[in-house]
């Protein structure tokens, strides 16, 4: 995809979260962005090792008996694909995996496990004055399927073109 | 752009307008996640030869279960807030409690626990003084995190900085349904914090974080009844 395209699938991706009650999705979304991708740095163990890989002969070792040393980290900006493919599998993470676990959470707890816990009838969460600010139920689930399809399409897409 | 990409958006577009979900914030969607989370505490619980029992603040046991929706104290005078009572055998019974506070060890400061397990007596010893149990009494805390990209390693640092002030007596989990290399790095540096990440239903790591449980119940078992088969 080119990259006028790329920004254009993204700015509208970014649009539609924001109309559709997935603002927090942009914010944690553009806060990784910020942070920027780690990537991770070959020690001197590695290299010497792949230098014994590559030329068949016993490894080089600069300092023996040293430990390798422990994992280093690069920062690298995130490329325009990965950014707008960051988006895109964050929604999937909300339309996949928050149902699942809602889903599982009302299951487990409502089905009473042979007697040894009570059968819960409802899950709430409440604030200081009682009101209920988010109750766990199960909702329209059927229809995140068709989101999650779509979602799905357009990850191949960005990735493909 | 595309037509067929053009299309794909219009329809995703359409599909979200359609289904009113409701995971509209952050605190939704973690809130969601720590019933998940205390759902798993409790399956593993069972699974470890527990039987349970939810009550509210007053000892009146119940079957609809109410969370606090903001961080509250154990001790709060209000009685609805509902948890879990564990009991294994012959041992003191546990509490679970959601979105509580405990007191630091080093600090002596509140923190929020978004899942606490701790010994009913450190509980009715917190509800008598009116005062929030400290790290050093509880048996495990916690963290739940949903996040929809890869962990921030800000994240990491704050729950490692929170496990050092509690002290080396108190076990913390952090569990997440994403993962974070350098959040991992920074967690696995502390002696009393342990990370799950990838914690969704269907993955191995579900196994694994109600291991973890299983060991932190049958340390208690153990100390108190070790005729009990965990």
């Amino acid at each position: 995809m080119e990259a006028d395209e790329l920004a254009e699938v993204d700015q509208r991706l970014r649009a539609i979260c924001t109309q559709r009650g997935l603002t927090w999705v942009v914010s944690d979304v553009d806060e990784l962005i910020r942070e920027g991708q780690y990537i991770l740095e070959l020690g001197e163990y590695e290299q010497s090792r792949s230098a014994y890989d590559r030329r068949f002969r016993y490894s080089y070792r600069s300092s023996p008996g040293q430990r390798p040393s422990p994992a280093k980290f690069r920062v690298t900006p995130f490329v325009a694909t990965a950014r707008t493919l960051l988006l895109i599998d964050a929604m999937l993470a909300v339309f996949v995996e928050l149902p699942a676990a809602r889903s599982h959470a009302l299951r487990s707890l409502g089905e009473g496990r042979a007697g040894k816990t009570p059968i819960v009838g409802s899950t709430s969460f409440a604030d200081d004055e009682g009101r209920v600010v988010i109750t766990i139920s199960e909702d329209t689930e059927a229809d995140y399927s068709a989101v999650v399809a779509n979602l799905t399409a357009l990850r191949v897409a960005v990735i493909e073109q | 752009m595309r037509k067929d990409v053009v299309d794909l958006l219009a329809e995703l577009d359409t599909n979200l307008a359609s289904v009113s979900h409701p995971f509209t914030s952050a605190s939704v969607a973690d809130r969601i996640y720590e019933a998940y989370a205390f759902s798993l505490v409790i399956a593993a619980a069972v699974e470890a030869g527990a039987t349970v029992r939810y009550v509210q603040g007053d000892g009146k046991e119940v079957t609809d279960i109410e969370f606090r929706g903001a961080p509250g104290v154990i001790h709060s005078a209000e009685a609805r807030w509902t948890y879990a009572v564990l009991r294994f055998g012959r041992a003191p019974e546990l509490e679970v409690h959601v979105r509580v506070k405990i007191i630091g060890g080093r600090t002596r400061t509140e923190g929020e626990c978004d899942v606490l397990i701790v010994e009913q007596h450190a509980a009715d010893t917190s509800r008598y003084k009116s005062q929030s149990p400290s790290a050093s009494k509880c048996l495990a805390v916690i963290e739940c995190k949903f996040y929809p990209c890869t962990l921030p390693v800000s994240l990491g640092r704050e729950f490692a900085a929170l496990c050092m002030d509690r002290g080396p007596k108190i076990v913390g989990y952090f569990v997440s349904n994403q993962y974070g290399p350098v959040a991992w790095k920074t967690i696995a540096a502390s002696p009393n914090a342990i990370c799950e990440f990838g914690t969704v239903p269907g993955t191995r790591h579900v196994g694994h974080f109600m291991s973890l449980l299983r060991e932190a119940f049958k340390r208690h078992v153990c100390y108190y009844d070790p005729t009990h088969v965990v």
